[in-house]
């Protein structure tokens, strides 16, 4: 081929005819979330008579569609970030259209999210979400098995990076995800007050009497960072176990595990603040009596 | 549109002009729908994605966030690019799907042409959409804006803003590629 039959065959493709119908519904979504956003605003009036005028043809018979539902639910995302929960999107799947609206909801929460620790806690709780949609896609009658299997992969691969995402940020912290056994006092002081002590040596200090106040964790040490177990226990990690189970197909199991660890790094999150509190006390009352 | 209406529309818009801003859509989304549809290589995705742009361009109004780009249309070019950028990300892999479905191809073709002509027509093509998908990412998205969208070399400078010179150097290699890869698959 010439490149001058290249450039012809190029400047073809540019005849694609587009739809034109889906162009139209398109525009007034975005329409109808401009309304929206001016009405969450509480501005003047004047502006949505405009724009009502403009694009005439607009009924109160276009609020009740579901259509407006999820505009009215793509704006409170944009505009809410982390705290809205949208029932419409919870349920999508890929190939649903609401399933961008969902992906725009968990990068908005994500973005709007600084610490590594929360950070952590939404992997875990996106690579659930993947699990979820996973087990909607399996069930869903389909008829293009390709397309199937396409979504599934993809369901695979984020739900795996999710995962591997939650657990470098919460080994980047030296936070320990840990399985439930019996011999936790001594270790489970150890993880919180490492994780102070490497912040200054006043700290360390005090954070001796705080260690030794923390709650004996059901958290206790893990499994990535085995040179700080020194009870040389059997122990498991249980996004590992997460892993596993999604691998042997056990999707429920790998949801429970998932959830498992959830509940983990919200609990150590108390026990830290708590610990971390009472180091702040400790300084103070230190500073105060030199 | 002429430059001085886009540039007055523009600013409309950076005043959060609402009607600038359908008119805008107005002007834009056939244009921004193509561009993604060339680089993502489905029409459902496309769609998505475009809806998703469009969201975004009035998120970065209302956010007073267009200061970097000069022109609207590089606004919304840019936009995309982040877009399928992020689109790409959340799939962890580049999609390559074969553009081997007649029905959209069939889209292409005028009706006046004979049987013959259209089949030749639509094999060119096919071979072409699919080697444009084979191409790097960099190389496939100027090609579309200059020698499918017809965009100059200085709007496509400013749209991933790079030097005029180095554009132009893209370009030229760009379009070579493209000519390898499609003489390959003979």
């Amino acid at each position: 081929m010439t490149e001058r039959e290249l450039l012809f065959q190029l400047n073809n493709l540019n005849q694609k005819k587009i739809d034109q119908a889906w162009l139209s519904s398109n525009r007034d979504i975005l329409v109808s979330q401009i309304l929206a956003g001016e009405q969450l605003e509480k501005t003047s009036v004047n502006w949505a008579n405009i724009i009502w005028n403009m694009t005439s043809g607009l009924t109160i018979d276009f609020v009740a569609r579901p259509v407006f539902a999820v505009a009215v639910m793509i704006i409170l995302v944009l505009a809410g970030g982390t705290v809205v929960s949208i029932k419409a999107s919870e349920n999508a799947k890929p190939g649903d259209s609401l399933y961008i609206a969902k992906m725009i909801s968990e990068q908005t929460r994500a973005s709007l999210t600084f610490n590594e620790k929360d950070k952590a806690k939404l992997n875990v709780e996106f690579a659930g979400n993947r699990v979820k949609e996973l087990t909607q896609v399996l069930s869903a009658p389909s008829q293009n098995k390709e397309e199937q299997t396409k979504h599934v992969e993809q369901l695979a691969n984020n739900f795996k990076q999710e995962l591997s995402e939650a657990r470098d940020r919460l080994s980047k912290i030296n936070f320990a995800l840990t399985a439930d056994d019996g011999k936790s006092e001594k270790t489970g002081t150890v993880s919180p007050s490492t994780n102070v002590a490497a912040k200054s040596p006043e700290k360390k200090i005090a954070s001796q009497p705080a260690a030794k106040n923390a709650k004996p964790a059901q958290n206790q040490i893990f499994g990535a960072n085995l040179e700080k177990s020194n009870s040389g226990m059997q122990i498991s990690d249980p996004a590992l176990e997460a892993e596993n189970l999604f691998n042997k197909k056990d999707y429920d199991g790998a949801i429970n595990k998932l959830n498992e660890v959830h509940k983990i790094i919200e609990s150590n999150s108390e026990d830290k603040k708590a610990i971390k509190a009472d180091v702040i006390k400790e300084k103070e009352s230190a500073t105060s009596t030199k | 549109m002429s430059k001085f209406g886009e540039k007055l529309l523009y600013a409309r818009l950076k005043n959060k002009d609402k009607k600038a801003f359908i008119k805008a859509y107005n002007l834009f989304a056939e244009q921004i729908y193509k561009f993604i549809y060339f680089k993502v290589g489905s029409e459902e995705e496309a769609k998505d994605l475009t809806s998703a742009v469009f969201l975004k361009s009035w998120n970065h109004v209302l956010s007073n966030n267009l200061a970097e780009a000069k022109t609207l249309r590089a606004l919304f070019y840019r936009i995309a690019r982040n877009t399928i950028i992020d689109h790409y990300r959340q799939n962890s892999q580049y999609q390559q799907i074969s553009l081997d479905n007649d029905d959209k191809l069939t889209d292409l073709l005028n009706d006046d042409n004979q049987l013959m002509k259209s089949m030749e027509i639509k094999s060119d093509i096919n071979n072409v959409e699919s080697a444009l998908l084979k191409l790097k990412d960099e190389y496939r998205e100027i090609i579309i804006m200059r020698y499918i969208q017809q965009l100059s070399t200085n709007e496509i400078a400013e749209i991933i803003d790079k030097p005029k010179g180095a554009t132009r150097v893209a370009l030229h290699r760009a379009l070579q590629t493209l000519k390898k890869i499609i003489e390959d698959k003979k």
